[in-house]
């Protein structure tokens, strides 16, 4: 998986800060290394800059300043070379409303896969969409996107994001409003789809349950800073907790008693 | 219901609908619209008053070599309109060139007299152009009317050629109708445009549209594409049922189709003017559905979207207005964003040369506006281009 020269992190980000017009600054300085092939988690409040830091990972936003290296690629210099080798599936998950699943799929899929010039891998991976989504024929073929709950909106999305067989697929939130039998479903889907076929995660959530099964190495991030890193085992430890979850509330308390 | 209930409902009512901007244009819209066309169709009128008034012509009553009787007739019938003056010259047009805004030139066919008027035309008076020869032949018929049984007929003459006042009217209409039938295609180009960038963001795929690996500008200028084809088939759809309606009047009436036939658009513009018109139109509609999704990406819903895209056309009224108040005679007029089919619409009248440096400018402007849209998409405005617009609102009412 380790690729000469790159410390075999598939993804660097330096010292990224992200000021927006108006002076809200919401991120100031994250640094971030994942490593190939592995499934990261970012984890954090609300509004501490983990949907931030994805958008500009994804060339959705520019930094203030700081650089993000994607594959060798810096993605605010090359966001074109950089989005052949990412899939971004937002928080808000969403679909075109008048488009069967199916129709949706084909869109994201062909266009993808063309731009990566893998065009002849569109029928195959088309049908790997088709069955991590888990959706039936019925629903893919003949409802329309507006039909779906918010839980088929979000598979069908996962299902592309996969298949297509990014260097890395960034899931901000993937199983937030879904419910316990769906988020398994779909946190299975993910671990060993990614896992089997090396595709690397980014992904953010608010269930340490899920991190801590999920991820092979997680990061806290509060108020646009990331205030600890390492695999979840390596942290509960750090803060003697019971679970992640302790280890979390810990984690974010010290830092807002380090800042005063 | 009892008025206490029906209050808190209506006031509900009003208050969702207030707050919705799209009501808000509605309600704003068409007091701004109507009351900026005012100086349009003030000196529309203002031009026609001019010519019933005969305010600021100059006029000449000629007639070549003509007998002492018909000398009197001459003065009988001048006398009844004011400002003339009586001219013997056998060939009228160059009393046109000497500065008469109108001769009427007399004859006299077997005792009978004939009343030929020449009127000489201006683009930037277009209005008065084609009253002035009413007037002229209203005056003259009744000047003779107790006497004298005279026929009238009148010429134009503009940008240095000779129009029957028929063939004129039949321009100037086919050019207003071509100037306002582009709207068929403005406007629904604007809407679509617009409702396919505003709906990426309410159906919440705009942020993985915008991470496809394909350059942004590929993504406007297939919704440009889309939409325009939309719009074209609206047009068609629209000037179908029009033809439908119309050929339904004629037959109902029991004629022809005389107002298709007045209407004669391939016998005053030929193919190649056709073809302009077309160019212009699509150039037009390109720059319109640009600005459209421009604008669009500033909203935060489909509708809002567009609701603000009509600011992408309302400046094409402008030109259609000009028409009526006086095209401005400069070569700048022509570099004016929107006036590329009222150029290709007059050309019979203003020539293809204006026609086609405006449809080059036209052509550059929608490029530019294209090229400023894929800019903005590449730029994170594309993602927080409402948030922008609330931060600055909220700097505003702040201020």
């Amino acid at each position: 998986m380790q690729e000469p020269g790159d410390g075999g992190y598939l993804l660097s980000v330096e010292g990224l800060v992200k000021e927006f017009s108006g002076g809200v600054v919401a991120l100031r300085g994250v640094t971030l290394r994942i490593p190939r092939g592995s499934i990261y988690g970012l984890v954090g409040p609300n509004g501490a800059g983990k949907t931030t830091t994805f958008r500009i990972i994804a060339t959705l936003l520019r930094p203030t300043r700081g650089r993000v290296v994607l594959d060798g690629v810096d993605v605010v210099e090359e966001p074109l070379e950089a989005r052949k080798r990412l899939v971004y599936v937002p928080e808000e998950v969403g679909g075109y409303r008048r488009l069967t699943g199916a129709e949706y799929l084909r869109f994201v899929v062909e266009t993808y896969l063309a731009a990566r010039g893998e065009a002849g891998r569109v029928e195959e991976a088309l049908r790997e969409a088709y069955r991590l989504s888990g959706l039936s024929a019925e629903d893919l073929f003949r409802k329309k996107m507006g039909e779906y709950s918010k839980g088929m909106k979000r598979r069908v999305q996962v299902a592309w994001a996969l298949a297509v067989r990014p260097r890395l697929a960034i899931l901000d939130e993937p199983t937030s409003g879904l419910d316990v039998e769906a988020s398994y479903e779909l946190r299975r889907t993910i671990s060993d789809y990614a896992r089997n076929h090396g595709v690397t995660v980014l992904l953010s959530s608010h269930n340490m349950l899920e991190v801590q099964h999920l991820c092979d190495r997680i990061a806290m991030i509060r108020r646009g800073r990331i205030v600890e890193e390492g695999t979840p085992r390596e942290i509960v430890e750090k803060y003697s907790a019971a679970n992640l979850e302790e280890a979390y509330m810990k984690a974010i308390a010290a830092a807002g008693d380090e800042e005063g | 219901m009892s008025g206490s209930t029906l209050r808190p409902l209506v006031a509900k009512e009003l208050r969702s609908l207030l707050r919705e901007p799209m009501v808000i244009a509605m309600i704003v819209l068409p007091f701004v619209i109507y009351s900026s066309m005012a100086p349009f169709y003030g000196s529309m009128a203002r031009q026609a008053a001019e010519a019933a008034k005969l305010k600021g012509v100059r006029i000449a009553f000629a007639a070549c070599n003509p007998g002492p009787a018909e000398e009197a007739v001459l003065r009988l019938v001048a006398s009844r309109v004011p400002n003339a003056t009586v001219v013997r010259a056998c060939d009228p047009l160059s009393l046109v060139r000497r500065g008469y805004s109108v001769v009427v030139f007399m004859n006299f066919t077997a005792g009978r007299p004939r009343a030929v008027v020449y009127v000489k035309g201006s683009l930037s008076q277009l209005m008065k152009t084609i009253s002035l020869p009413a007037t002229l032949s209203g005056l003259v018929k009744e000047a003779g009317r107790e006497k004298l049984n005279v026929t009238t007929e009148a010429y134009i003459v503009l940008n240095g050629r000779l129009w029957s006042y028929r063939d004129l009217n039949g321009v100037f209409n086919a050019a207003m109708t071509l100037s306002y039938a582009m709207f068929f295609v403005l406007f629904p180009a604007a809407s679509l445009g617009a409702a396919l960038v505003g709906s990426e963001r309410e159906e919440r795929t705009l942020e993985v549209l915008f991470t496809l690996p394909v350059p942004r500008r590929n993504i406007a200028a297939a919704k440009a594409a889309a939409a325009l084809v939309a719009a074209v088939l609206a047009a068609a759809s629209a000037i179908g049922g029009l033809y439908v309606m119309m050929r339904s009047m004629a037959s109902a009436a029991g004629g022809s189709l005389q107002g298709l036939k007045g209407l004669n658009l391939l016998h005053y513009y030929g193919a190649a003017g056709l073809a302009l018109y077309a160019a212009a139109v699509a150039a037009e509609a390109l720059m319109a559905v640009s600005l459209a999704m421009l604008i669009g990406l500033f909203a935060s819903t489909m509708r809002g979207a567009q609701s603000a895209a009509v600011i992408a056309v309302i400046p094409a009224l402008l030109p259609s207005l000009l028409v009526l108040a006086g095209l401005p005679q400069t070569p700048l007029m022509e570099a004016v964003p929107y006036t590329a089919t009222l150029y290709a619409a007059l050309s019979p009248l203003a020539g293809t040369g204006p026609a086609a440096a405006s449809l080059a400018a036209q052509t550059l402007e929608a490029l530019a506006s294209l090229a400023l849209l894929a800019r903005l998409l590449e730029s994170e405005v594309a993602i927080t281009g409402p948030e922008t617009v609330k931060q600055l609102l909220r700097r505003l009412r702040r201020r």
